[in-house]
C-alpha cells in the first residue's frame, strides 16, 4: 500500500465583503475513502464538478483537507501497512513531506498551461532533480533530463527548446517526463488526454501504461471520458457532487452499472454506430445541482428517474454489495 | 442549399500566408446533416466562418465560391450578407457563455433579434420567444426570459442560444462544436434537442466537430478533413464501417475502446501539423502507414468510387486497389 | 514558433509604432545631453552674472552690415525707461561676439570628477559678451545651462523612482498575491487607504518630513524616495492580480508539487512571467514621477538650490507679470512636456508590442 485515504473531504469557504467573512462553502469533496497500492490503478470518472480533480489536489497536498486524514507508507515499509504508515496533514514533519513529494506527481490536463513558458524544456525536467539534490553534478543533471526525454519518445536536443514550439501531445509527453524525473510510486493523472487530438490520445494512454509496467508505480487516473477509464482502470470509482458513488471493476461496472447515475453516464457516451443511434430518447434529464448547496438525502435524488421518498431525506451510504463492489444507493442497499 | 466550390481561405500572418482551408468543395443538402470532422488546426471552423462570411476581409485571402441556393454569397455587399445571416443562415458556437453580452436578459437579447429581422408587434415578438425557449426544452420559459446569462448552466445557454437561432427559422444552421464544452449527460440531452428540431423544423446542419461519437449520433453525411483538405466523403455508414483514407481509419480505429483492454491500443504516429508548417505533397504522408513514393510530392486528387464515396489519397487512383 | 521569431515580432511591433519611435529618438537625445550637460552647456550653471539679470534669449547672427560672418551675438546693454524706469536690453551693434566650437569658458568639474573648462560651444574665456540661448534668471545665470543640469535631476529622479517603487511594488505585490489570506487583505487595505488620499498633498507632506538642514543631494535622494513610495502602490496592485492569476498556473502547482520553496517559485516562475507586463508598467509610470517631482519642487518643497530640477526653474515662472515680463522662464515646462509625452509614447508603444490585449493598466 502507497497511500490510504480516509474520509476526506474539502470544502472551499466562499469569503464576502471587506472582513473577508466566510459566507457559505463549496463543498467541493464529501468524505471520499480508498487505498491504492504499487502498479495500481484508480480511475475516477464524473462529469465538472463532480469533486474529481479537488481530489486528486488534495492527494497533491496543493490543497489542505478540510478534514479527514491521509496515510502514506515510506518506502520500504509497505509491508508494515498502517502500522508505518505517516499521516499527511497540514504540519507534517518536514522529512516525511518531502518524500511524499518525491514520491506523488501529477500530470495535468491542459498542456498549454502546466509548461512555464519561460523557461526551456531542460530547466522544467531540471526543476524537481535540482529541488531533490538528485544528481550530483551538472554533466549528471544533464545526462539525466536527456534519458527522460528519450523515456517519454522525445530527443535530447530538445531541452534547449522553449514549450510553444511545441504541439499539445509533445507536451504532455514533457510534462510525463517532469512527472517521473523523481521515480514517483504514484502519480496522479488529472485529464492527461482530454485537452489532446484523438489521434493522439492513445498515443500517450500506451505510454503512461508502459511506464507504469517499468517503474510499478501507482495512477489515480481522473477522466470524464468512461472509455479511457474503462481502459486504464483496475478500480473505478464513479464521483456525482462530491461522492463516490459507485466503486467497482470496470468489467463488472460495465456489465451492471448498480448506481443510476453510473448507467446513465454510460448510456450519454455516443457508441460510434451511426445505426444504433441511442442518445435523445433515454438520456438523463436535467442538471447537475449547485455544490454550494447541495440537495438534502442523495445527492442524485433530483435527476434520479427511480427516486423514492426516503432519497430525499436520508443520504445512502457507500456500502458493500457482493465481491469488490460498493454501491449508494437506497434500492441496492436496503 | 448551399454549395463550395475549391474555397481557399488563406490568413495573412506575420509569419507568412496560412492555408488553413486549402481548395475544399462540398455541398450541403437539404434536411441533411453534414458533418465536417477533423482535429485541431484542420480547418473545420474556418470553413464554417468562412460560410457565414464572418472573417475578418482585410486579413484573408478568399478564392472560390460559396453558393447559396445558386446565389454566390461572396461576391454579397456585407449588408446583404448580414440578412441572409440571420434570416437563412443561422450559426451555433462552441463557448454560449461568450456568445451572450452579459449586461442584457436573454430575453432582451432574443427581442433585439426578432427586432432586427421581423416586423413583429412586441407582444408577438415575445409570445416567440418564449415559444421557442419552451421548444428547446428550458422549464420555467417565462422566468428563464427575464434572466441574465450567468444565472444559467453552459447546457442550459446552449439551449436558449439553439432557440435564438432556430426562431427566425433559417434554412441553415451551422453549429461549431456546439456540444464540446459541455459534460457528457448535457451533451447528449443537447444532441437529441438538435435532432429532433433539424426533423421538426426541415433545417439543413452543417455540423463541425472533432468527435466522431457525436458524428455517429447526429449526421447523415459526413466529411473527414485533415490540414486544410477534405480526405474523405461519405455517408455515416460507409465512413464508420468502410473506412477509405488511412487517416480515417486511423482514427477510427484509435478510439479507446472497451474490447482493448490491456493491450496497447492503435494510433497514428506522429503529431497534428500546425497550419503554418503543412507538409509537401499528401499533407497526411508523414503519418501514413501506407505511404507511397508518390504521396512525398503529390498532393492525390479527389477520386470518386462507386456509391457516393469520396477519397483523397494515391491508394485508390485506377489501377492501384486498396 | 521560435522565440527568435516572437522576439522579432516584438521588435518589429515596437519599431512599427511611430510615435514611440518619436519618443524613444526624443529621450534618447535628452539622456545624452543631461549625461553631458556640463560640457554642452556653454557656462557653469551655478555662475551668476551681474548686470545681465533676466536678459532675454540672445538672437544669433550671421551677417554684420551684410558682410558675412559666420555665427555670432551682438553684446547687450542695459537701458532704463526714463519714465518708468523699468529695466530692458538692447543689442549693442558695436560688439561682435562671434561663437566658437570646442572653446574654452567657465571652469566645473565634469561628471563631479575632474576640474576642466571645455565647452562644446561659447563666446570664449576672453568674452566680455554672453551667449544666452534661453535667457538669464534673475541672477543672471544663463537659463538654457540650467535646463540641461535641471534635467539631471528630473529626468534621474523619475527613472530611479519608478526602479525603486517597482522593485517594492513587485516584491510586495508578489508575496500579497501568492499567500493571499490576512497578509493580502492587509496590504490591500493598506494600499486602498493610502491610494484615497490625494496624491499632491500626500508628496508634500512626506517631503516636509525631509530635514530642511540635509545637503542637496540627501535631499535628492529623499524626494526620490517620496515619489517611490507613493509609486509602488500601483505597481503592487497589477502584480498581486497577476499573481493571483499565475499562481493557479498548473505549472505553478507542478512546482509546488515537485517540493519547490516559495520563495523560488516566486523568483523562478511568477516574477519571469511578469517582466515584460512590469517593463511596460515601469515605463508608464516614469512620466507621473517626473511630474511628481516637478509638482514637489515647484511648490518649494523639493530640490534645493544650488541643485536645480525642472520644477524648480518653473517656480521661478509662478506669477503672470513674471511670466509676462520674461517669457523663456518657461522654457523648463516645454522640456517636462516633451519628456512626458516621450515616456507615454514609448510606453505606448512597448505594450502594444509586448501585451497586444491590453491586460495592463495604466497605473
Amino acid at each position: 500500500m502507497i497511500l490510504k485515504v480516509d474520509k476526506v473531504k474539502k470544502y472551499f469557504p466562499i469569503k464576502k465583503g471587506i472582513f473577508l467573512l466566510t459566507a457559505g462553502y463549496v463543498r467541493a469533496l464529501e468524505e471520499v475513502s480508498f487505498e491504492i497500492s504499487e502498479g495500481q490503478t484508480i480511475g475516477v470518472v464524473g462529469e465538472s464538478g463532480c469533486g474529481k480533480t479537488t481530489l486528486g489536489r488534495v492527494i497533491a497536498k496543493v490543497y489542505d483537507a478540510t478534514s479527514g486524514r491521509i496515510f502514506y507508507t515510506p518506502h520500504g515499509k509497505e509491508n508494515n501497512a498502517i502500522a508505518q504508515a505517516a499521516e499527511i496533514r497540514k504540519n507534517t514533519e518536514k522529512q516525511i513531506m518531502k518524500n511524499y513529494r518525491k514520491d506523488v506527481q501529477m500530470i495535468f490536463q491542459d498542456p498549454y498551461n502546466s509548461l512555464d513558458p519561460r523557461m526551456t524544456i531542460g530547466d522544467i525536467l531540471a526543476e524537481p532533480l535540482q529541488v531533490h539534490k538528485v544528481c550530483s553534478s551538472e554533466a549528471a543533471l544533464n545526462e539525466t533530463v536527456s534519458q527522460l526525454l528519450l523515456k517519454v519518445g522525445l530527443y535530447p536536443e530538445y531541452a534547449s527548446r522553449y514549450p510553444h514550439e511545441f504541439s499539445g501531445g509533445q507536451r504532455q509527453r514533457i510534462s510525463i517526463a517532469r512527472a517521473i524525473a523523481l521515480h514517483p510510486r504514484m502519480i496522479i493523472c488529472d485529464e492527461p488526454t482530454s485537452a489532446l487530438d484523438v489521434s493522439v490520445q492513445s498515443q500517450i494512454i500506451n505510454l503512461l501504461k508502459d511506464l507504469q509496467k517499468e517503474y510499478q508505480m501507482a495512477y489515480l487516473f481522473i477522466s470524464h471520458n468512461l472509455d479511457v477509464i474503462y481502459h486504464v482502470s483496475d478500480w473505478i470509482m464513479v464521483m456525482y457532487l462530491g461522492n463516490v458513488v459507485e466503486i467497482a471493476t470496470p468489467e463488472a461496472l460495465f456489465e451492471d452499472p448498480l448506481h443510476p447515475y453510473t448507467s446513465a453516464l454510460m448510456k450519454a457516451i455516443p457508441n460510434w454506430n451511426p445505426e444504433e443511434r441511442s442518445l435523445g430518447e433515454t438520456t438523463l434529464q436535467g442538471e447537475p445541482p449547485s455544490p454550494i448547496a447541495p440537495p438534502s438525502g442523495c445527492p442524485f435524488h433530483t435527476r434520479c428517474e427511480f427516486v423514492m421518498e426516503r432519497c430525499k431525506t436520508d443520504k445512502p451510504r457507500l456500502s458493500e454489495i457482493g465481491q469488490d463492489r460498493k454501491v449508494a444507493c437506497h434500492l441496492r442497499v436496503q | 442549399m448551399i454549395a463550395v466550390n475549391h474555397l481557399q481561405s488563406y490568413f495573412k500572418t506575420e509569419d507568412g500566408l496560412v492555408k488553413a482551408v486549402d481548395d475544399i468543395s462540398f455541398e450541403l443538402r437539404p434536411n441533411e446533416v453534414l458533418a465536417l470532422v477533423g482535429e485541431s488546426g484542420c480547418g473545420k471552423s474556418v470553413t464554417a466562418l468562412t460560410v457565414m462570411g464572418l472573417l475578418h476581409r482585410n486579413k484573408t485571402v478568399l478564392k472560390g465560391e460559396i453558393l447559396f441556393n445558386d446565389k454566390s454569397l461572396l461576391d454579397l455587399p456585407p449588408e446583404a450578407y448580414r440578412l441572409i445571416r440571420g434570416e437563412k443562415i443561422g450559426m451555433i458556437f462552441q463557448e454560449p457563455m461568450s456568445a451572450f453580452d452579459p449586461l442584457y436578459t436573454v430575453g432582451y437579447q432574443m427581442l433585439e433579434v426578432l427586432k432586427a429581422h421581423t416586423n413583429l408587434s412586441i407582444e408577438k415578438q415575445k409570445q416567440r420567444a418564449v415559444h421557442w425557449l419552451k421548444n428547446v426544452g428550458i422549464p420555467e420559459a417565462e422566468k428563464r426570459f427575464n434572466q441574465y446569462p450567468h444565472e444559467m448552466s453552459g447546457g442550459m445557454l446552449q439551449r436558449v442560444m439553439i432557440a435564438m437561432v432556430l426562431m427566425l427559422q433559417p434554412e441553415v444552421l451551422i453549429a461549431d462544436e456546439p456540444t464540446t464544452a459541455l459534460d457528457v449527460t448535457i451533451q447528449a440531452q443537447v444532441l437529441g434537442l438538435i435532432r429532433n428540431l433539424q426533423k421538426n423544423e426541415g433545417t439543413s446542419v452543417l455540423f463541425i466537430t472533432h468527435d466522431l461519437g457525436v458524428v455517429a449520433e447526429i449526421a447523415d453525411r459526413v466529411h473527414v478533413m485533415y490540414a486544410g483538405k477534405i480526405v474523405e466523403k461519405g455517408t455515416v455508414s460507409q465512413v464508420f464501417h468502410h473506412p477509405l483514407h488511412p487517416y480515417t481509419i486511423g482514427l477510427l480505429t484509435s478510439r479507446v475502446v472497451k474490447g482493448k483492454k490491456g493491450k496497447e491500443l492503435p494510433f497514428i504516429r506522429g503529431y497534428v501539423p500546425r497550419a503554418y508548417e503543412f507538409p509537401e505533397g499528401c499533407r497526411f504522408h508523414p503519418r501514413c502507414p501506407r505511404k507511397l513514393p508518390r504521396c512525398e510530392h503529390d498532393n492525390p486528387p479527389e477520386i470518386s468510387l462507386e456509391t457516393e464515396n469520396c477519397v483523397a489519397c494515391w491508394l485508390y487512383e485506377k489501377g492501384e486497389s486498396a | 514558433m521560435k522565440d527568435s521569431q516572437t522576439s522579432a515580432r516584438v521588435r518589429r511591433a515596437f519599431f512599427k509604432h511611430k510615435l514611440g519611435m518619436v519618443g524613444l529618438v526624443i529621450l534618447a537625445i535628452l539622456y545624452l545631453t543631461i549625461l553631458f550637460a556640463d560640457v554642452i552647456s556653454p557656462y557653469n550653471y551655478l555662475e551668476t552674472h551681474r548686470n545681465f539679470e533676466h536678459v532675454p534669449p540672445s538672437r544669433i547672427r550671421w551677417k554684420h552690415e551684410d558682410e558675412w560672418k559666420g555665427p555670432f551675438v551682438y553684446g547687450v546693454k542695459k537701458v532704463r525707461d526714463p519714465e518708468t524706469l523699468a529695466v530692458s536690453y538692447q543689442e549693442d551693434q558695436t560688439k561682435i561676439y562671434p561663437i566658437y566650437w570646442f572653446t574654452q569658458g567657465e571652469t566645473y568639474k565634469f561628471l563631479g570628477l575632474w576640474e576642466t573648462d571645455f565647452h562644446l560651444f561659447g563666446l570664449g574665456k576672453e568674452a566680455k559678451g554672453f551667449l544666452f540661448l534661453f535667457g538669464a534668471d534673475r541672477f543672471g545665470r544663463d537659463v538654457f545651462s540650467r535646463i540641461l543640469q535641471g534635467g539631471r535631476v528630473s529626468l534621474t529622479a523619475g527613472l530611479i523612482g519608478t526602479f525603486i517603487s517597482v522593485v517594492i511594488g513587485a516584491i510586495i505585490g508578489a508575496l500579497s498575491g501568492y499567500f493571499g489570506g490576512w497578509i493580502d487583505t492587509l496590504i490591500q487595505r493598506f494600499i486602498e487607504i493610502l491610494r484615497s488620499f490625494p496624491r499632491i498633498p500626500l508628496w508634500l507632506t512626506l517631503a516636509l518630513i525631509l530635514p530642511p538642514g540635509w545637503p542637496s543631494t540627501w535631499v535628492y535622494l529623499g524626494i526620490v524616495v517620496v515619489l517611490a513610495f507613493i509609486g509602488w502602490m500601483g505597481v503592487a496592485r497589477v502584480v498581486r492580480g497577476m499573481t493571483l492569476s499565475l499562481r493557479e498556473k498548473e505549472f505553478v502547482i507542478a512546482s509546488r508539487i515537485v517540493g519547490q520553496s516559495n520563495f523560488k517559485i516566486i523568483t523562478k516562475h511568477l516574477l519571469p512571467n511578469m517582466m515584460t507586463y512590469l517593463v511596460v508598467v515601469a515605463t508608464l509610470s516614469i512620466p507621473g514621477m517626473i511630474l511628481g517631482e516637478s509638482a514637489i519642487s515647484f511648490l518649494g518643497l523639493g530640490i534645493k538650490e544650488p541643485m536645480t530640477s525642472w520644477g524648480l526653474l518653473l517656480k521661478q515662472a509662478q506669477s503672470l507679470s513674471e511670466i509676462e515680463a520674461h517669457p523663456w522662464l518657461m522654457l523648463p515646462g516645454i522640456f517636462i512636456m516633451v519628456s512626458v509625452l516621450s515616456f507615454n509614447f514609448v510606453g505606448d508603444a512597448l505594450r502594444d508590442a509586448l501585451d497586444p490585449y491590453r491586460t495592463v493598466e495604466k497605473v
